[in-house]
C-alpha cells in the first residue's frame, strides 16, 4: 500500500485520506505556552532532586563519618567536583533527557526532531560561522548589561547563594583537571543539554503559542532567570535571547550550541590562565571600557542584521 | 476536526480565584495571630505554620471550582486542557487578590502584625541556641516586614505553587464536570 503525504499534511493511503494523529497536547487542548511553562517548572524540580540525589551519593562516597552532618558538608566543599557530576547529572537526566520525552507530548512521531530543531539546515554551518564571531562580539555589551544589573538590590540570600556558587566555580577551576572537567562539564553539557530544554523545548512551545518574537524573548528570559542569579539576569537573559535568535535563524539547534559551548568553555580556558579575572566582580563602581561596549554593539547589531538576511524567507 | 468556539472563561476564573483569595487570607491571617499568641519553642514548624501549609492545599481548590462553574454555566463540554488553563489562571489571580487582602490588612487594619510576626520569628532562632554563624545564615531567611522584595518573593512563589496546583484541580474538574459524550 503506497502511503503519500499531501499537500493539506494529510497521509493518503490508495487515494483515501486519513487525518494525521495529533499530539497528546493538541489533542487534549492544552496550549503550548503552559506545556512550556509547566515543564520550567518541573525541570528545576526535577533537576534539584537529581542533584540532591547524584550528590548525596557522591556525600556517602567521600565523607569520612556519615553520622556527622558538618563532616559531610567539609566533605563536600573540599570534593567540589562531586557537586559538578550532580549538576551534570541533573543537566543529562532531566533538561535533555527529560526533554526529549515530553517532547513526546507535544509533537507526533515523526515530528519531533524537527520541533526540537535536531536538525542541519540549508544555512545550519554559515550561521554557526557568524554566530561564533557574534558571541565573542557580543562580550564588552554583556559585561555591560552585567555592570547595569549591578545597580538592582538583589537580597542578601541571593547575594549570598551566587558568591558560594562562585567560591564553588573558583575552587573547582583551581584543582587538577580542571582545564578538561571544567571544559566537560560547564562547556559541553550546559551547551548540549540547556540547548535541547530551552531553545529547542521551550522556545518552540512558545513559539506556536505566541509567535517566534515572543518566543525569542519570553524564553531568553525564563533562561536567565532560571540561573536563580538575580546579579546576572539582564546578561544572561541577553545571552539567552541571542541563541534563541541564532536558532530562529538556521532553524537548528547547532548554532546555539556551538555558540554556548565557545561562551562557557572560553570562560572555563580563560581562566585558567588568567586565574585572577575569577576572583574579578562587577560592581556600579568597575569601570567601564565605553569604547569597546559601543564597538562591540555597532559589530554585534551588524552581525544580528547579516544573520537576519541569511533566514530563507528574507533572502529575495 | 470541528473547531468550537468556546465562552469567554474569565469570570469562571474570578469566581475560582476569590474562593483562593478568600481561603489563603483568612486563614494566612488567622495563622499570624496564633503564631504571636503563642510562645516560641524553637520548632521550625509549629501549628500555625502547619495552617499555613494547609491553606496553600486548600487553596488548589480554585481551579475545580472555576472550572465546575465554566462548565455548568454554559452547559458546554471541553477538553481537559482547557480546564488546565482555567485552573492556573485561578491560581495566579488567586494569589494577587490574596496579597491585595494581606497588604490592605497589614497596611490599614493592623500596621503592627507584620512586625510581631518578624520578632516572633527571631525570638525563635533565638531559643534555638543556634551557633552565631548559622543563627545568622538563618536570619536570612526571615522575610523582612514591608519590603518590596519579600513581597515579590512570595507572590512569584504563590504564583508557581498555586499556579500549579490549580492547573491539576483544573484538569481534574474538566475530566470530571467536562467530559466530552462518547461519539457514536
Amino acid at each position: 500500500m503506497e502511503e503519500v503525504t499531501n499537500q493539506d499534511g494529510q497521509i493518503e493511503l490508495d487515494n483515501h485520506y486519513i487525518s494525521k494523529p495529533l499530539p497528546f497536547v493538541e489533542k487534549n487542548g492544552f496550549p503550548h505556552w503552559l506545556m512550556a511553562l509547566v515543564w520550567v517548572l518541573v525541570a528545576f524540580v526535577g533537576f534539584n532532586i537529581v542533584g540532591a540525589i547524584v550528590g548525596g551519593i557522591g556525600a556517602v562516597l567521600t565523607a569520612p563519618d556519615l553520622t556527622d552532618v558538618q563532616a559531610i558538608m567539609t566533605s563536600l566543599a573540599e570534593n567540589v567536583n562531586v557537586l559538578f557530576w550532580a549538576n551534570t547529572a541533573g543537566q543529562v537526566l532531566v533538561m535533555a533527557l527529560g526533554t526529549l520525552l515530553i517532547v513526546k507530548l507535544s509533537a507526533a512521531r515523526g515530528e519531533r526532531k524537527q520541533f526540537l530543531r535536531l536538525q542541519l539546515s540549508k544555512n545550519v554551518w554559515q550561521v554557526t560561522g557568524i554566530t561564533t564571531v557574534l558571541i565573542v562580539a557580543v562580550f564588552p555589551t554583556v559585561t555591560f548589561l552585567g555592570w547595569l544589573n549591578s545597580f538592582v538590590p538583589a537580597p542578601d540570600f541571593m547575594v549570598e547563594m551566587q558568591e558560594s556558587m562562585m567560591e564553588m566555580i573558583t575552587k573547582f577551576l583551581k584543582s587538577d583537571n580542571a582545564l578538561i572537567m571544567g571544559i566537560i562539564h560547564i562547556g559541553f553539557v550546559p551547551a548540549i543539554c540547556e540547548e535541547i530544554m530551552y531553545r529547542g523545548y521551550i522556545q518552540r512551545s512558545l513559539e506556536k503559542s505566541g509567535g517566534i518574537w515572543m518566543a525569542i524573548l519570553v524564553s531568553g528570559f525564563i533562561f536567565g532567570a532560571y540561573h536563580l542569579q538575580i546579579t546576572n539576569i539582564l546578561p544572561l537573559a541577553f545571552l539567552g535571547i541571542i541563541l534563541a535568535y541564532v536558532t530562529y535563524i538556521s532553524d537548528s539547534l547547532i548554532p546555539a550550541m556551538v555558540a554556548h559551548l565557545i561562551n562557557n568553555g572560553g570562560q572555563v580556558i580563560a581562566s585558567s590562565f588568567y586565574p585572577e579575572m575569577l576572583e574579578q566582580t562587577i560592581t556600579p563602581e568597575t569601570e567601564m571600557p565605553w569604547v569597546l561596549i559601543l564597538l562591540s554593539i555597532i559589530v554585534s547589531s551588524a552581525l544580528v542584521y547579516l544573520l537576519y538576511r541569511m533566514k530563507p524567507n528574507h533572502e529575495a | 476536526m470541528e473547531q468550537q468556539t468556546l465562552p469567554n472563561y474569565w469570570p469562571s476564573v474570578m469566581v475560582g480565584a476569590l474562593i483562593i483569595g478568600l481561603i489563603l487570607s483568612v486563614l494566612g491571617i488567622i495563622s499570624q495571630y496564633m503564631l504571636i499568641s503563642s510562645e516560641p519553642v524553637g520548632s521550625s514548624f509549629t501549628l500555625p505554620q502547619a495552617i499555613q501549609t494547609f491553606s496553600c492545599l486548600a487553596g488548589a481548590i480554585g481551579g475545580f471550582f472555576a472550572v465546575r462553574h465554566y462548565a455548568t454555566e454554559n452547559e458546554i463540554t471541553f477538553p481537559i486542557g482547557k480546564g488546565a488553563v482555567i485552573g492556573f489562571f485561578t491560581g495566579v489571580v488567586g494569589v494577587i487578590i490574596s496579597t491585595v487582602i494581606s497588604l490592605i490588612w497589614q497596611f490599614v487594619i493592623d500596621p503592627e502584625l507584620d512586625d510581631a510576626v518578624y520578632e516572633w520569628a527571631i525570638r525563635n532562632l533565638e531559643v534555638q541556641n543556634l551557633p552565631q554563624q548559622q543563627m545568622d545564615m538563618a536570619m536570612n531567611f526571615i522575610p523582612e516586614p514591608g519590603s518590596m522584595t519579600t513581597l515579590l518573593w512570595g507572590i512569584g512563589f504563590g504564583i508557581v505553587v498555586l499556579g500549579v496546583l490549580n492547573l491539576l484541580s483544573g484538569i481534574i474538574g474538566a475530566k470530571v464536570f467536562a467530559k466530552e459524550e462518547d461519539e457514536f
